[in-house]
């Protein structure tokens, strides 16, 4: 038996003075369910491959009925070795299968905690929590518990923030005693962690809005709830958005998943390659099929056409599934982000890290109003999927929760210089000119066919002309006291807004053609988010004065001209 | 010689200000006037950094373009080789006729190139640390200026190439949260390398922030 299963484990743990230490737990033995069926696709085709081989005889079923069998013996092995264990200050995942591994997760280094309920966990109850750790980069997420049942993956993520929050409000205490300012309104590092030890009025600025929010638990959560409310996390959860289910349909708006049918139809074709040997069909009956199609171009412009209509609905429907109730709330120092109709997923944003958000406009999005925002948020892997706060909504509404929920945007964007104009023109219509410039002593000297690349390259040049002009309206900077905002792109419009305090150092570049026109490209390097948001060609002393601006002792002393006493 | 006020009042002497980073580790190096305060970098209103990289940073940049040029030529000797052999009827009968002049103009024109880089890279290559700020320039053709605070920095590596060995090298690479506010100064004497490193080390050591 296991040492305690977590099915019958009461929310214990959650002890506000001594680190709670856990025992040693094991996944929910539901997993001896789902592991099989997961694996079911990978064991499908050796399977099939014995099936056939053997002739269907009973002695390959028996083959077959084996494999099952060791994949769900294996399964049972798995799970009956791995144990995980929340011991002082770390997480412990142990898996004794032949050698022993365990893989130790300091709880300080934990920056947020998703749980996901794919379709079979939620038939079954159970849920797949991922610890993140902000290792950044490529690296997978370094913890992952598949298959705890839901009320313990609601505790577990209880007590893993827990302690991420301990340490904040210990270093805020830390901080506070150091700069002898025992007021909890103290600035930034330690916001939402202030509010962990200090209850009900250390609640700072941001959490405030938090207390004064709708109150409304979530059903399942109570136990966990009533474990934070003793560390004297006094903050209801509160709903920014529920985005409404009829403005699904703006999702093709943004371009995404317009292209689904193409990549249905080249996946199916590829399949048909892969599969058509093992399935008894020659390739040479799929080459046949294709060159038959290819015989008859009125069908093949009809499958076109059907392929091009069908790109809004399977854009919505797939949107759909991704966005379905796609739900901002705040809880406890943590904006989460809910979302997906198959597999419902769930972001936690740690709100301490969250440094600024960019706003998204495609140009089809911006004709019709819509935007989507994404936070910026430090040390957060993947953060273009897990970042991102608003699908496609009104923009007036994505203004109005990103300013409840992270700040207001930026306005009165300073514009660039005219010369930046020229260099947004001459960048989106010369390549193109060279193109056509090339392709047409093609097009004189062999005729026919090469006149296409020239005209299409020349229609593109002339489509610049516009693209450009409009790059330019786009750019922009500015700088309101504590927050920077930088703005750019046409196709793809996005402003970023960035605190002050996230900005790590700065680059400014000038290429050759830049200096020419006594332009510069200035960029913030932000530890979060992309890593660096840009002011693009700004003019050489603008560009000087904003960095100036925002920070202005970093730059004072490299000034020219600035301070007579330099000279000496 | 011009010195900078010490902004930040940090500590140092006042006169030797450039970061405590003294230039007089240097003085192997024959640097030409650390500082030129008063000269601009072209439009952009920022002074140039006070110390250049050492004079074997130039060495350094032929080497490395030498290679990369006889690679090159090589190349274009072997492709106008191919090409004057094969004597394709849709090339024009001018060209498999002067083929055989591309490596030598390449080879002059990689020459002219890989010289006037060099000198043209050390003069725009310089560095400073002052007021725990760490300005460094960078670049030819195009530049780049970097400002990054030393209370910002997560890791200062020292790092070393073969060439760079031989020369007495080395390259310090200041890496902050972000790769916008990451510097990499190439070209410094070695000794001036390991004692801003160790400076900088220190430093962040002392004032470091949590800031992300």
């Amino acid at each position: 038996m296991p040492p305690a299963s977590p099915d019958a484990g009461p929310p214990a743990g959650v002890v506000p003075a001594v680190p709670p230490a856990t025992p040693s737990l094991r996944l929910s033995p539901k997993v001896l369910l789902t592991d099989p069926i997961r694996m079911l696709p990978s064991l499908f085709l050796p399977l099939a491959g014995v099936l056939f081989l053997g002739g269907f005889s009973p002695g390959s079923f028996v083959w077959a009925a084996l494999g099952i069998a060791g994949s769900v013996v294996y399964s049972a092995v798995r799970w009956a070795t791995f144990t995980y264990q929340v011991i002082g200050d770390r997480l412990e995942l142990t898996r004794a299968l032949v050698s022993r591994s365990v893989r130790t997760i300091p709880l300080e280094r934990i920056r947020g905690v998703d749980v996901s309920h794919p379709p079979l966990h939620r038939l079954l109850g159970i849920a797949v929590l991922r610890i993140d750790t902000g290792a950044g980069g490529d690296d997978k997420q370094e913890g992952e518990l598949d298959g705890v049942t839901v009320a313990e993956a609601e505790r577990l993520k209880a007590v893993l923030l827990w302690h991420a929050r301990a340490r904040i409000a210990r270093r805020a205490q830390s901080t506070r005693e150091a700069v002898g300012k025992p007021t909890a309104t103290a600035p930034a590092p330690g916001t939402a962690g202030a509010a962990g030890e200090s209850a009900g009025p250390g609640t700072a600025d941001r959490g405030a809005e938090d207390v004064g929010g709708v109150s409304a638990p979530v059903a399942g959560g109570t136990g966990p709830a009533e474990g934070r409310h003793e560390v004297g996390e006094a903050t209801p959860e509160r709903v920014f958005l529920v985005v409404p289910r009829k403005w699904l349909v703006y999702g093709p708006l943004s371009g995404a998943y317009l292209l689904t049918p193409f990549a249905l139809v080249a996946g199916a074709v590829g399949a048909a390659f892969q599969w058509g040997g093992e399935l008894g069909l020659a390739r040479q009956a799929v080459w046949s099929a294709g060159e038959w199609l290819w015989a008859r171009p009125l069908l093949l412009a009809a499958a076109l056409a059907v392929l091009l209509l069908a790109m809004p609905v399977v854009g919505v429907v797939m949107y759909a599934v991704f966005n379905w109730d796609f739900t901002l709330r705040a809880r406890e120092g943590y904006l989460v982000a809910e979302r997906g109709l198959v597999t419902r997923r769930s972001v936690s944003l740690e709100r301490r890290r969250i440094r600024g958000f960019e706003l998204v406009e495609g140009l089809v999005e911006r004709r019709t109003g819509m935007a989507r925002a994404w936070a910026i948020v430090t040390g957060l892997g993947d953060s273009q999927t897990r970042g991102q706060l608003l699908p496609v909504v009104p923009r007036t509404t994505a203004l109005d929760v990103v300013g409840e929920a992270v700040g207001p945007i930026a306005t009165g964007l300073r514009s660039h210089p005219p010369t930046a104009r020229r260099r947004r023109l001459f960048r989106a219509v010369f390549p193109w000119l060279v193109v056509a410039a090339c392709a047409a002593p093609a097009a004189v000297a062999w005729s026919g066919p090469w006149w296409g690349p020239v005209v299409a390259a020349l229609l593109l040049a002339g489509l610049g002309i516009p693209l450009g002009l409009d790059r330019y309206r786009s750019l922009g900077h500015a700088y309101d006291g504590s927050r920077l905002s930088v703005r750019s792109g046409s196709l793809r419009r996005s402003q970023a807004v960035v605190e002050r305090r996230a900005v790590v150092g700065w680059t400014l570049s000038q290429t050759w053609f830049q200096r020419r026109a006594g332009l510069l490209t200035v960029t913030a390097g932000v530890g979060a988010g992309s890593g660096g948001y840009a002011a693009l060609d700004v003019g050489e002393a603008e560009g000087v004065a904003f960095v100036a601006e925002v920070t202005p002792d970093w730059l004072a002393a490299f000034l020219a001209g600035e301070d007579p006493a330099v000279h000496e | 010689m011009s010195h900078q006020s010490d902004v930040n009042g940090d500590g140092t002497d006042g006169r030797e200000t450039a970061g405590s980073v003294r230039p007089a580790v240097l003085s192997g190096a024959p640097s030409h006037d650390p500082g030129r305060p008063g000269t601009r970098s072209g439009g952009v209103p920022l002074r140039d950094p006070a110390h250049p990289v050492s004079r074997r940073a130039i060495t350094l940049w032929l080497l490395e373009g030498a290679i990369w040029s006889v690679v090159l030529t090589a190349g274009s000797y072997f492709m106008a080789g191919w090409i004057g052999g094969a004597r394709w009827s849709w090339l024009p009968g001018w060209v498999p006729d002067n083929i055989g002049l591309l490596p030598w103009v390449l080879g002059a024109f990689f020459a002219v190139l890989t010289v006037t880089e060099s000198l043209w890279r050390y003069a725009t290559h310089r560095w400073e640390l002052t007021g725990d700020v760490v300005y460094a320039r960078s670049g030819w053709i195009s530049r780049d200026w970097v400002f990054v605070p030393v209370s910002r920095i997560q890791t200062v590596d020292k790092a070393q190439g073969w060439m760079e060995r031989m020369l007495g090298l080395a390259t310090v690479e200041i890496r902050t949260a972000s790769h916008a506010g990451s510097s990499t100064i190439k070209g410094l004497d070695y000794r001036v390398a390991a004692g801003l490193a160790d400076e900088l080390a220190r430093r962040a050591e002392e004032l470091r922030d949590d800031a992300t």
